[in-house]
This record gives structure tokens, C-alpha cells and sequence, in this order.
């Protein structure tokens, strides 16, 4: 098998590597940047543990060829906070106690951010909409869509 | 007593973030499959994929040839390929189709899985029993050969439960009802997928996994067991864990054990990670009852005897049905003081995927009949069934199932509240007559269950607590987080035992290096028994802190009070020595500043194995459910609009956690209730190995919730708390088919809900 | 574990030449949210695989544009795009509800179109919109592009009438923004679903509020997905009442019968796809009082 070299921004910083033809964004993502925030879960694209932004939309890790990322931009739960400061989605979720094992939730977080990105003020089906490809099997979900409402008012500054 | 809301506490009882909140949030939290080791070798298993069959011949040579390859294992190269609790490591006589013949260890996972394929394994298939009834019958093809029983039965299962005597309750009757119920095989869905990563010591010899365990102890057993090793040269590291709600005892012991033992073969790290479609092969499930169920009732609505014969598919190994099924038989009668009952339960192996924990233990499958049977029974004698659940529900003074009498009972307050709520009455009057497609349809569940493990093993545990010298503090607890939240609640707990500003806590992952042994993170007793230990140890410490404090601020012991982490004089509240003072100094004047308790359960519990009646649990908590759907009568197809979760928790340590797990368990029990079912092939083998075929629900799926928290008078438990882990999902099923019932007048008695059973009344495959 | 190498074409004609130079050892590949899932259960389909050949990135595959009141959708337009597009919006809302449906914001924004049809599932979603829109497919082969009807794109399950060698470039059918359109799906769950069974429905009434065009394709009902002729033929140059959705609601689950034969699911696919054709036709019909 031929590497396929790729060009690709992770997290902001400019990425050069070369992958194994074959290899999924999740493992290169996780094994090759060592960025393990993003989660294997069900490895078909039905749990969205592995839920990483591609230039700015949500996708699943494990169903995306690393190979096919040249050029792109991709964003992981570790590419949104800082040490010294959570994302408003981060605080909202650690605020409505929106995690309990805390699987699903770098997914679940990222798939936030995707929507509140191009919606700043989305109802509650358009989050559930937005939430439906992330399984969470611990919280019944009701914390998590309050915790996308409230991060939702703390990033258009209200509150 | 009753909502939430009059207790007085200083740091329980309030929602307070979740102690590793913050690490889960940013991706931080590290879980077994994220370690990477330098010289870590990747490994895998290979499954028959058959039912029942034995291996005639296995030949691993090609794959042994592979470069890169350290270690291909059969059952024949192991000095005990049998694990110590009755599961195999690696067998030749596959009783399931998830069982194992090879395993191996090399360089990459694309090597793995050459050498898996590598493996060429021919089977003599035997036949196989995929129902209770073809392998419970004389002379049946033996599951295990051991087995002494000629009928696959698996007698440490099988219990009974007497109270009474139901031939004079059923002729005292003016209805008697016989109906039969089942239930399906449920999984536990969690998303992490079980991993550990083994590493020996190459000089000590100390073998250590990290692993995803729900009981890291537990699992430790299963790794001295595999190595054959002192368990004191077995550790086991619980890193953060994603899910299990039962799950994660036996596979992740068999995964622990298979990467230690190809750790100690290749003297390499080994990582093993199953993927979604291995767990669901392997991990166990919710054991599938069938329960032939009787009651008598009088025309006034007084219920005279019960009578349940329960099969369970115990699976392909002992696995946890005899736990289960004595908590099953002893919860039969549910919350109801009915003078007479009798129950017999029977756990059955088949060559189906095994039973095993899960979250209910039981009782979801019991409450599915019962509760329905009750309603079937009103229904029989023109009465609504809210009122023969009124009627005939424990109460201050009146005995449960087991016999015992009962105090601080305050289900009938539960009731009341919540069919007030829900306007349950009226609704449940209107929507009988409705004629449309769609139809709404409301249903109740009334229940109890035991605190903790009762007198099944004692409920003891240990916790250690240690105050560094700048004040912080580090709890320790044989309990462990499963992802519920135990460590926010022990600290919590140690902080009001101490005194000390939950702030000030922390609490990292279990090390069986660290702690003793304190049984398992099991039966909803993590709070309500585990953590009696935690608060014993406080309070002792506490007494510890207020003598050094008082020595080194030179007055008696009683002169000195804390408060929030505060040292001060009683008489001069003004007057004080922070945490930090205190302990600063006592590091250095050899002070006491750590200390480990044990809490040993009082004995007076007890269980008569003849008759089943006894003192069996400290307390119980009590709950009803309250589901209200819309049934698509052309479809099938149940959407479940709301469900009314209230419960009586005795003392809400965290009210957001305790949400948390109610919504959480709710949902779990929507999808057992509607939608979630492992299906089998003509062969036997699982076809639902993944989430695309097994239908766990989205947030689409989700109902709105109405959490009503209950607390009550009781000085059982710790800070009298009751369990919630586990009533959070007994009910929902049994609700949802009492609410299907409403809407269509049709009974499902199988569950789940399935749009096949709504429509059709059985199931297609 | 199947390893493969990736080959990225700089253009149509590219991808068309090297697949023509690698008979049956290459996958074109777009969002690979099928493909991938079928390496990992190790599907024979893919034994000889030597290849990928991402045609992700080929802008001549994207767009949806309107010429002529025709509308072209490329092949690599994601279910996403389809879902958001105001072009779809108006001139076949179906399309759009149909994508909207499938999986889940993730599995949208990277699958597409041309790749949903390329596989052939039967439980596709939008592949079924696509007959009752009588679109056709352009494709392109080493050879040049012939156009291909939707109606015949899937021989049976999992298999095309495309060449190895051929690649879809779009799809192309008549606007039907003059006309009523009903996309109508039973799933076991509310998202992540895969269609138990789903109706798609283009019709139109003259002035009268007679049938003057009617195109009704099922979902998992037939083999492949296919039009119900029988119940079309009922339907058309009459003026609905119930009795007339309910003889071709029926006729849907008679021909489905008649077709497929009696299997284990027929007991509840046939009053259940009795049901939903009936609500498709309510929805997308005036009825006569």
C-alpha cells in the first residue's frame, strides 16, 4: 500500500502526514495526533462518538477517509477550549450535569457546535435534530438539549 | 415528608457540579482504548459464529507464520482456558455464537486480522437450542457437560418464593386470571465498547490492565485467574468508563484476562478493544423471562393470591442467573401486600448469547407481567386499576412479598400525587373510547425495590480518606464510578461527613493496589450502602482533625468546631485555624491525618431459602410511572409523548445527578419497552450486532420527562438515601404496554411494543 | 482487514480511464458512508478491491441548478445539501424531505446522492423519489455519457445497471413545482432510521381535479424500488375520492404481493403499505367531497 501524503488544518494548526491509504480520519485522528477526545463507538456511523467537524459540518470519524482530507479543516473537542477557558458549550453542559459517563459527549459537544454555528438560536427540535446522529445511552438526552439552549444564549451574549 | 426541597444538608443534597465534569467536557477524560504503551502490541479474538458446535480440528500454523504475529492462542495451549466463573477464555466446545477458539497478538490490527483469517478451524456442528422450551426438556442435548441436571436446567438458579397459601387465596377469589408474559434479551447499549490494556512488570512480575470495569476487583479475578497469579501481583486500574449499566462485569473481565494472558506470552504490553458487533456477540444481556402468572381478586378489589412460574434463558453460561433471578422472585409480588403468593423461578442454559447484570436486575421483566396482570384483573372485576393498586399497595405496618413489615412507606402519597398530576383518571376513562388512527393511551406502574444487595451478600464496603498538608483531600472507595456520578456523591458525602468544602475533594479512577476489596458498584448501592463507609470514614476522620486542631491550638478537644473546612473555638467563633494551618502543622507533629473505615451492614437481614421470606433489605425505595403515548393502530408504531418519573429517593444527594439517572433510565427503558430486541438468525446466531439494526432511541425519540423527586423519614442508607439507579428504568416498559393497552385495547404481552406486536400481536423473525 | 489503495483523479475522464484500466479491482467513492461500513463487515463485494477512486472532489459531480424547468442534481451532492436547498425547496420538496430522513446530520453531510444510488440498498430513500420524479441519470463511461432512467438504475439489490466503469456525473428530472408531492416514511425510530417502508408521490389534477399525471413509488415494497403502475393506472384521469385511494392504496399491496410473493413480513408489510399509500394520497390529493 502507497502512504498518501494529505495537507490538512487540525484544530487551526496546518497538518502534513501521510496515511495509510485505507486509514479512517478517526484512527489517524486518535493514533497518528494522539487527539483521543474523539471516540470509536459503533465504528458504522450510527453512535456519532466519533463526531468531528469537517470544514465547519459535523461528520463521523470512523465513515471519512483520512486519505480524502486533503486541503480540509477539521476541528476536534480538544480544538475548541483553551487551557484556561471551556467553550460556552463546554460550560453549558458541565453546568446542566449533560454528561454522565462522558462517552458520547465530545461527540455530542461537537455536533453542538455545528449547529450553533450556522444557528444561533435554534428551537428545541432543531437541537434535537442536530443532537439525533449522537447515541448517548446514560442521560436521556433532557440535560443535554438544556445545555444547547443555554449555550446557545451565553454565545449570542445574553445572560 | 414528600418532594424534594425540606431537608437540611450543607453539601448533599444540592446539585453541584460533577467532580470530573470538566474532564469529560473538553475530551480530557482518558478511557482504556485511548492508552498507548511504547512496544504495545494489538490483539483480537476469533469467534466461532456458530451456535452450538465443537472444534474437530484447529490449525494455526499459517497464522503463526505471519510476520509480526507474536502469539496465537487456542484453548488447547492454555493451562485454563476456563475462567473462574464458569465463562471460557477460549473454548472447543462453542455453546454460543460469540464464543472463542483462538486469540492473538501482534504488531498492528491489520496484522490481527490477517491473522484471524489466518485460522483455519473446522467445526462439528451439534444442535441447537435457541428457546427455554427445546433445551429444557429430558434428555435435551447438554449445554455443559457437567451439568448434573438432564434437562439444561441450571439449579443455583432456581428459587422459590412462599408466602401463605394460594389454593385458599385463588377459592377465596370471585375472579381468578391466568395469563402468560414474556420478555426479550435487552443490551445494555453503552457506547464504550469494553478495552483494557495489560503491561507486566518485567522484574516484580506485577501484571497491571487498565481497563473500562465496572468492578475492577471483579475483574481482577478473572486476570489472577487467567495467569494464575496471586491476585496481590493483579492490578487493575479502572480508568473513566463509558457506561455500563451492568455491563461491563463479565466481558470486560474476559477481555482484561485474554489481553493479560497474551501480555504474559509475548512479555508485551497487549491492548484489547472490542468493536461494537464483538460486544454485542459476547457482553451479556437482560435474561429473557417467560412468567405464567395467576392472581385471585375480590369483587371489591382486594387481591387474595399470586401465583408466578417464571423460565429464564439463563444463556450459554452461568452468568449472574442466580443472582438474578432470587432478586426477580423476591421482588414477584411487587408493591403489593398480598396475603398469599407463590412463586417458582427457573433458570434454563440455552445456546442463546447469556443473561447476565443489567441495570433493573429482574425486575423490569417481573413488573412487565405484574403490572399488567394487576390491570387485567381490575379490568376482570369493573374496577380501575388505580384503585386496586391503592387498595392492595404496601404500607406503614403491611408486609411485601418477602413477609417483612414495612415502615416509612410512602407510595400511596406517590400515587395520589402523581395520577393528580397527569390528570391519569380521566384520561385513562377518555381514551378508552376513542375511534381515530392514532390513538392516546395512558398507563401506571406502581413499585418497590430493595435497597442495595439486602441479605444476597452484605452490603459493606470500605473508603479511606487523607488530608494533605494544604488542606486538600483525596477520597478513596472499593466503589467505582460506572459514569453515575459516584464520585461527585462520594465526595459530596465526605465533604458533609468532614465538614470541608466539596471544592476541596478529589477523587481519581479505582486501583485495586489502593483500597480493599468492597464488592461490587452494583444493585443500585453505590450511594445508599457504599458510601455508608465514605460518610463513616468522614465523621471519624473529622473527630481525628478537631483532636489535632485542638492540640495545636491548645484548648480541648470540645472547645473546637468545624465548619465549611473552618476550625474554630465554640466559645469565639472568631477565633480560627483554617485546613490548611491545621494540616501545614500536623504533617510535621505527627498528627493523624488520613483514615480508612469499613461499614459492616447490621445483621438482623436474613432470607429463608425455603420459602423466601424474611428481613431481606434495609429499605426500600418506591416509585410510580406514569406513560402516556400515541399509538399509530395502522402502523404499530408507539410514540411515547411523556413520561412521569417519580420516585422516592429518601435523601436526593445530588438532585441534577439524580435527574440525570432518571431520564437516563427512563429512556433505557423506553427502548427495552418499544423498540430494542436481539434477534437471532435460523442458526441461532445474533443478527443485531450493531446500532443500525439494534434501535436504541435518539434525542428524537425522547418524551418529555416530568421528575418528580420524593424524599421521606428513614435512617437507613447513608444520610438516608435510597437507591435510583435501577428503579429509574423497573417501570417504563410495564407502563408503555399498560398505556399501548389504554390506547388500542389490545394487551401486548410480549415485549417489547414492537410495531409487528402492536399491530399483529407476535413478532415476524 | 481490507486495504486499498486511493487514487484521487484530477477529472471525470481520469476517474472513467483508470477504472476502465482496472476492471472490478476499483471503487469510486464519494461520502463513503456506505462504503465504509461495508469494509468493515467485510462484504464480499468488495474482495478483489485494489482501489478507491474519490470523486469527492471533482466540482464538475456538484450542484443543483434549474435550466429550462429542468433540474439537475449532481452526484455529489450530499443528502445535506439537498435537505437545505431552496432549489429543491420548489421544484421537488420530496427530494429534499427524502434526504432529510436519511440517518443523521453526520451521515447527511458526508453521504450523497450519486453514492446512495451507486449502492443500490433497497432501503434507500431517495432512490425511490427519484422514479416517482422520472429522473434519469447521466453517467459517464470510458466511451462517453449515456443517460440512464432511474426506473431501470437498480437490477436488483445491491446491483446497478451501471458499467464497472462508469461513473454517475447527475441526475435530471422535470420540475415539479406545479404539482402536489408527498414524501412519506415508517422508521422503528424517529432519526438513525433505515426505511421499514416509505411512499413517494408526485401527482397533479387539472383544472377539474382530475389525475392527469400521477407517479407513486414505494419503498421496500418490490425487489428494487419501482413505480406502483397498477395503482397509478386506477388513479390516473379520475378525480379522487376515498373509495378511489383506498382500491389504489390496495392495489399497491396487491401488487406487491403479486410481485415479491408472500414472505415472512407480508403479514404486516401489506395493510401497512396499505396505509401509508392511502395517506399519501390524502395528503397529496384534493378529494372530491
Amino acid at each position: 500500500m502507497e502512504l498518501v501524503k494529505v495537507h490538512m488544518t487540525v484544530n487551526g494548526e496546518p497538518v502534513e502526514l501521510d496515511v495509510k491509504p485505507y486509514a479512517r480520519l478517526l484512527d489517524v485522528l486518535r493514533e497518528d495526533l494522539a487527539l483521543t477526545g474523539t471516540k470509536e463507538g459503533c465504528g458504522v456511523g450510527e453512535c456519532g462518538a466519533c463526531t468531528v467537524l469537517v470544514d465547519g459540518e459535523n461528520v463521523n470519524s470512523c465513515l471519512v477517509l483520512a486519505s480524502s482530507m486533503e486541503g480540509k479543516s477539521i476541528v476536534t473537542v480538544e480544538g475548541i477550549s483553551s487551557d484556561e477557558s471551556l467553550h460556552p458549550i463546554q460550560q453549558a453542559f458541565l453546568d446542566h450535569h449533560a454528561l454522565q459517563c462522558g462517552f458520547c459527549t465530545p461527540g455530542l459537544v461537537m455536533s453542538v457546535k455545528a449547529l450553533l454555528d450556522k444557528d444561533p438560536a435554534p428551537s428545541r427540535e432543531a437541537i434535537k435534530t442536530a443532537i439525533s446522529g449522537n447515541l448517548c445511552r446514560c442521560t436521556g438526552y433532557q440535560q443535554v438539549i438544556e445545555a444547547a439552549e443555554d449555550a446557545a444564549r451565553a454565545m449570542r451574549g445574553e445572560e | 415528608m414528600s418532594l424534594y426541597g425540606s431537608k437540611k444538608f450543607e453539601v448533599i443534597n444540592k446539585s453541584v457540579p460533577r467532580i470530573d465534569g470538566e474532564d469529560k467536557v473538553t475530551g480530557r477524560a482518558i478511557y482504556a482504548a485511548d492508552i498507548v504503551i511504547p512496544r504495545m502490541l494489538y490483539s483480537g479474538v476469533l469467534r466461532s459464529g456458530r451456535a452450538h458446535a465443537r472444534v474437530v480440528k484447529i490449525d494455526t500454523s499459517k497464522a503463526k507464520a505471519i510476520r509480526g504475529v507474536h502469539a496465537v492462542v487456542t484453548a488447547d495451549d492454555m493451562p485454563k482456558p476456563d475462567a473462574w466463573s464458569g465463562y471460557a477464555y477460549l473454548t472447543n466446545h462453542i455453546r454460543h455464537a460469540g464464543d472463542c477458539v483462538a486469540m492473538v497478538a501482534a504488531e498492528s490490527r491489520e496484522l490481527v486480522d490477517d491473522a484471524l483469517d489466518a485460522i483455519e478451524v473446522e467445526y462439528e456442528d451439534l444442535p441447537v437450542m435457541s428457546s427455554v422450551e427445546q433445551a429444557f426438556a429430558e434428555g435435551a442435548p447438554k449445554i455443559h457437560d457437567e451439568n448434573d441436571q438432564a434437562d439444561n436446567r441450571y439449579m443455583p438458579s432456581c428459587f422459590k418464593l412462599r408466602k401463605g397459601n394460594v389454593e385458599d387465596g385463588f377459592a377465596e377469589a370471585d375472579v381468578v386470571l391466568e395469563r402468560e408474559y414474556s420478555t426479550q434479551h435487552q443490551e445494555h447499549g453503552y457506547i464504550e465498547p469494553e478495552a483494557a490494556v495489560a503491561v507486566q512488570n518485567p522484574a516484580d512480575g506485577q501484571m497491571t490492565v487498565y481497563a473500562s470495569a465496572q468492578n475492577p476487583f471483579f475483574t481482577r479475578r478473572y486476570v489472577a485467574d487467567i495467569i494464575q497469579a496471586p491476585m496481590n501481583e493483579v492490578r487493575i486500574f479502572q480508568q473513566n468508563i463509558g457506561g455500563s449499566f451492568g455491563g461491563k462485569e463479565e466481558s470486560i473481565g474476559l477481555v482484561a484476562a485474554r489481553a493479560a494472558y497474551l501480555c504474559k506470552v509475548t512479555k508485551r504490553p497487549v491492548k484489547m478493544v472490542f468493536t461494537r458487533e464483538e460486544l454485542m456477540m459476547e457482553s451479556v444481556k437482560r435474561h429473557p423471562y417467560t412468567l405464567k402468572c395467576k392472581i385471585g381478586i375480590k369483587k371489591d378489589g382486594t387481591i387474595t393470591a399470586l401465583q408466578n412460574d417464571i423460565y429464564v434463558d439463563a444463556g450459554a453460561y452461568n452468568n449472574q442467573a442466580q443472582y438474578v433471578n432470587w432478586k426477580a422472585c423476591a421482588h414477584s409480588s411487587g408493591a403489593y401486600s398480598i396475603p398469599n403468593v407463590k412463586t417458582d423461578i427457573t433458570g434454563v442454559y440455552t445456546n442463546n448469547i447469556m443473561g447476565g447484570a443489567f441495570r433493573g436486575f429482574g425486575n423490569p421483566q417481573v413488573l412487565f407481567a405484574l403490572e399488567q396482570l394487576i390491570e387485567e384483573a381490575a379490568e376482570a372485576i369493573g374496577m380501575e386499576p388505580l384503585d386496586v393498586r391503592r387498595r392492595n399497595c404496601v404500607e406503614d405496618g403491611k408486609t411485601n412479598g418477602v413477609g417483612q413489615v414495612l415502615e416509612h412507606v410512602i407510595l400511596k402519597e406517590i400515587i395520589d400525587y402523581s395520577a393528580e398530576k397527569t390528570d391519569y383518571v380521566k384520561k385513562h376513562e377518555a381514551y378508552k373510547h376513542q375511534t381515530g388512527i392514532k390513538r392516546k393511551g395512558i398507563g401506571m406502574v406502581s413499585m418497590m425495590r430493595g435497597c442495595g444487595t439486602g441479605c444476597e451478600t452484605p452490603d459493606a464496603s470500605g473508603a479511606m480518606i487523607t488530608v494533605m498538608e494544604d488542606g486538600s483531600i483525596l477520597i478513596n472507595s472499593g466503589l467505582a464510578e460506572n459514569g453515575q456520578g459516584l464520585k461527585t456523591a462520594y465526595a459530596q458525602i465526605a465533604a458533609e461527613a468532614l465538614s470541608v468544602p466539596y471544592e476541596s475533594i478529589r477523587f481519581f479512577g479505582t486501583d485495586t493496589h489502593s483500597i480493599p476489596d468492597s464488592g461490587m458498584t452494583v444493585a443500585s448501592r453505590g450511594t445508599t450502602m457504599g458510601a455508608q463507609s465514605m460518610r463513616k470514614a468522614g465523621l471519624e476522620l473529622r473527630e481525628i482533625l478537631l483532636e489535632n486542631a485542638a492540640e495545636i491550638m491548645g484548648v480541648e478537644k470540645d472547645a473546637v468546631d468545624l465548619k465549611n473546612g473552618i476550625f474554630f473555638l465554640k466559645a469565639d467563633p472568631s477565633v480560627t485555624r483554617t485546613m490548611k494551618d491545621i494540616c501545614g502543622i500536623s504533617i510535621w507533629s505527627g498528627h493523624q491525618m488520613g483514615h480508612y473505615s469499613w461499614y459492616k451492614p447490621p445483621k438482623d437481614l436474613y432470607s429463608d431459602h425455603a420459602t423466601g421470606q424474611g428481613k431481606v433489605w434495609p429499605q426500600y425505595a418506591y416509585g410510580v410511572i406514569i406513560a402516556e403515548v400515541e399509538v399509530d393502530t395502522e402502523t404499530g408504531y408507539v410514540d411515547v409523548k411523556k413520561l412521569t418519573c417519580s420516585h422516592d429517593l429518601g435523601t436526593v444527594i445530588n438532585p441534577a445527578l439524580a435527574v440525570g439517572q432518571i431520564c437516563g433510565g427512563a429512556l433505557q427503558g423506553m427502548g427495552y419497552g418499544t423498540t430494542e430486541d436481539i434477534k437471532y438468525d435460523k442458526k441461532g446466531v445474533m443478527k443485531t450486532i450493531n446500532f443500525d439494526k439494534y434501535i436504541i432511541p435518539t434525542a428524537m425519540d425522547i418524551p418529555e420527562f416530568d421528575v418528580n423527586l420524593f424524599e421521606c423519614d428513614t435512617d437507613q442508607g447513608t444520610f438516608g438515601a435510597k437507591s435510583i439507579g435501577e428503579p429509574s428504568l423497573d417501570g417504563i416498559a410495564a407502563a408503555i404496554a399498560n398505556a399501548v393497552y389504554n390506547a388500542t385495547g389490545k394487551r401486548v404481552r410480549h415485549n417489547p411494543c414492537s410495531m409487528e406486536q402492536v399491530l399483529l400481536g407476535k413478532e415476524l423473525d | 482487514m481490507l486495504r486499498y489503495d486511493y487514487v484521487r483523479p484530477a477529472s471525470v475522464e481520469e476517474a472513467c480511464a483508470f477504472l476502465l484500466k482496472t476492471p472490478g479491482r476499483s471503487c469510486p467513492i464519494a461520502g463513503c458512508t456506505d462504503f465504509l461500513v461495508q469494509v468493515r463487515e467485510k462484504s464480499a463485494r468488495w474482495k478483489d478491491l485494489q482501489y478507491v477512486v474519490d470523486l469527492s472532489a471533482l466540482p464538475e459531480l456538484s450542484g443543483i441548478r434549474v435550466e429550462d424547468g429542468i433540474v439537475h442534481v449532481g452526484a455529489m451532492t450530499t443528502h445535506s445539501a439537498a435537505e437545505h436547498s431552496p432549489v429543491l425547496a420548489e421544484h421537488a420538496p420530496l427530494l429534499a424531505a427524502a434526504c432529510a430522513s436519511v440517518g443523521s446530520p453526520q451521515i447527511r453531510n458526508r453521504g450523497t446522492i450519486g453514492g446512495a444510488v451507486a449502492n443500490a440498498s433497497p432501503a434507500s430513500d431517495p432512490m425511490p423519489v427519484l422514479i416517482a420524479l422520472e429522473a434519469n441519470a447521466l453517467v459517464q463511461g470510458p466511451n462517453g455519457q449515456r443517460t440512464i432512467p432511474m426506473s431501470d438504475m437498480i437490477v436488483k439489490p445491491g446491483k446497478t445497471a451501471l458499467a464497472p466503469d462508469e461513473i454517475i456525473l447527475g441526475f435530471s428530472f422535470p420540475s415539479v413545482a406545479h404539482m402536489r408531492t408527498v414524501f412519506l416514511k415508517l422508521g422503528r425510530r424517529k432519526a438513525l432510521s433505515i426505511s421499514r417502508m416509505n411512499v413517494s408521490l408526485v401527482v397533479h389534477q387539472d383544472a377539474e381535479g382530475v389525475i392527469d399525471h400521477v407517479a407513486l413509488a414505494p419503498g421496500c415494497v418490490f425487489a428494487a424500488p419501482d413505480r406502483a403502475r397498477k395503482a397509478e393506472a386506477l388513479l390516473l384521469g379520475r378525480r379522487p375520492d376515498a373509495a378511489l385511494i383506498d382500491d389504489a392504496a390496495k392495489a399497491v399491496a396487491d401488487e406487491m404481493i403479486e410481485r415479491t410473493g408472500v414472505r415472512w413480513s407480508t403479514e404486516y408489510k401489506q395493510p401497512v403499505i396499505t396505509a401509508l399509500v392511502r395517506r399519501a394520497l390524502e395528503n397529496g390529493t384534493e378529494v372530491a367531497e
